[in-house]
């Protein structure tokens, strides 16, 4: 892919993905800025490379799991998946309504989840099929059935 | 799909965090130029020292000890500068892996960049050893020892850094791959 406009596109397009995605690993806000700083620098090194051998969304999202894996080994000693007590970001002001409070509980809940699960149902919720999350996670559409069948479960129960 | 994942779908879209694309796009333009040039500059650095090294050898050198030793020290600034350079582009191509590969990978760059600082420090240690040594031969030839006390006074501490480095690096290596045998396990109760 051509450096420069085409990559610029695509960032701005999928921005918002990476944040979710970013928000999905990191709760801390300042920590979380930085994290979505690297994984935007990660997309255009790795876009620059993009020969078309999936489509660019999971591409994209392939190389966002692996900077924010990257992340959690870093940050390994201040990492708590289940640390649901740090500030987690403010809804934006358009958003505040009724459903806030439901929003804010399954984005905690999805916090509590361990990370496979986490990356599977983080993945479905943006419009993945399973044979994609199975390509950007490389693990058997089975096991991303499985995992997504028991993340699920376990969302339910906390919701 | 079901109503309780288009539920959650929904809710999910909706709390997208605040983010301002234009500065995000803007740091990673910059952020990319900057990775390629630092890149780029390992390899023009190591180009640098390494002709430094053959004009010594051709104009400077007053002995065969220390022609020996010039064409000795030439080929390793180049040398690692490649080797550094290679090294990051990898890291970049391997981002683009699928998440389990990727993770089996990062076990052997924990280890890649333990040897990157391991190889550094030997590299800048045998430059500062030939440097002191170019100096003792000047002291003993009763040549003028300034130039090179400086650069052995710079040099070391490069060196002293780079092993410094290299040895935090160390340190911190078993705790990350006891992450990532905690990821692993974590991925797959």
């Amino acid at each position: 892919m051509s450096q420069g406009t085409d990559i610029e596109q695509l960032l701005t397009e999928h921005a918002p993905m990476l944040a979710r995605i970013a928000a999905n690993h990191e709760v801390n806000l300042a920590v979380r800025e930085e994290l979505l700083q690297e994984i935007s620098v990660a997309v255009w090194h790795g876009l620059a490379r993009f020969r078309g051998e999936a489509s660019v969304k999971t591409y994209i999202a392939r190389i966002a799991h692996n900077r924010c894996v990257d992340h959690v080994v870093r940050e390994q000693r201040h990492y708590h998946p289940l640390d649901t007590d740090a500030p987690v970001e403010q809804a934006p002001e358009t958003f505040v309504s009724e459903s806030e409070h439901v929003r804010m509980d399954l984005h905690a809940a999805m916090l509590r989840l361990s990370l496979g699960f986490r990356q599977v149902i983080g993945m479905q919720l943006e419009g993945f099929t399973q044979s994609e999350i199975a390509q950007v996670l490389g693990i058997s559409e089975a096991a991303v059935a499985q995992r997504s069948s028991r993340a699920r479960k376990q969302l339910e129960q906390w919701l | 799909m079901d109503p309780k994942l288009t539920q959650w779908q929904q809710q999910y879209q909706q709390q997208t965090p605040a983010v301002d694309v234009a500065a995000l796009v803007a740091h990673a333009q910059r952020q990319q130029r900057k990775e390629h040039g630092l890149a780029l500059l390992d390899v023009f650095a190591g180009l640098a020292v390494s002709l430094f090294c053959l004009i010594a050898l051709v104009f400077l050198a007053q002995s065969w000890q220390e022609q020996v030793l010039y064409a000795g020290l030439a080929p390793i600034p180049i040398g690692f500068g490649l080797w550094a350079y290679r090294l990051r582009k990898r890291h970049w191509q391997q981002q683009a892996l699928d998440v389990s590969h990727a993770t089996a990978l990062k076990r052997q760059q924990l280890y890649n960049q333990c040897r990157y600082w391991q190889v550094s420090a030997w590299g800048v240690g045998l430059l500062w050893a030939g440097l002191a040594l170019t100096a003792l031969i000047v002291t003993l030839g009763h040549g003028d020892v300034h130039p090179w006390a400086v650069s052995l006074a710079v040099n070391a501490v490069v060196l002293a850094f780079t092993v410094g480095r290299y040895r935090v690096v160390k340190a911190r290596l078993p705790l990350k791959l006891k992450a990532l045998d905690g990821i692993q396990s974590d991925a797959d109760p």
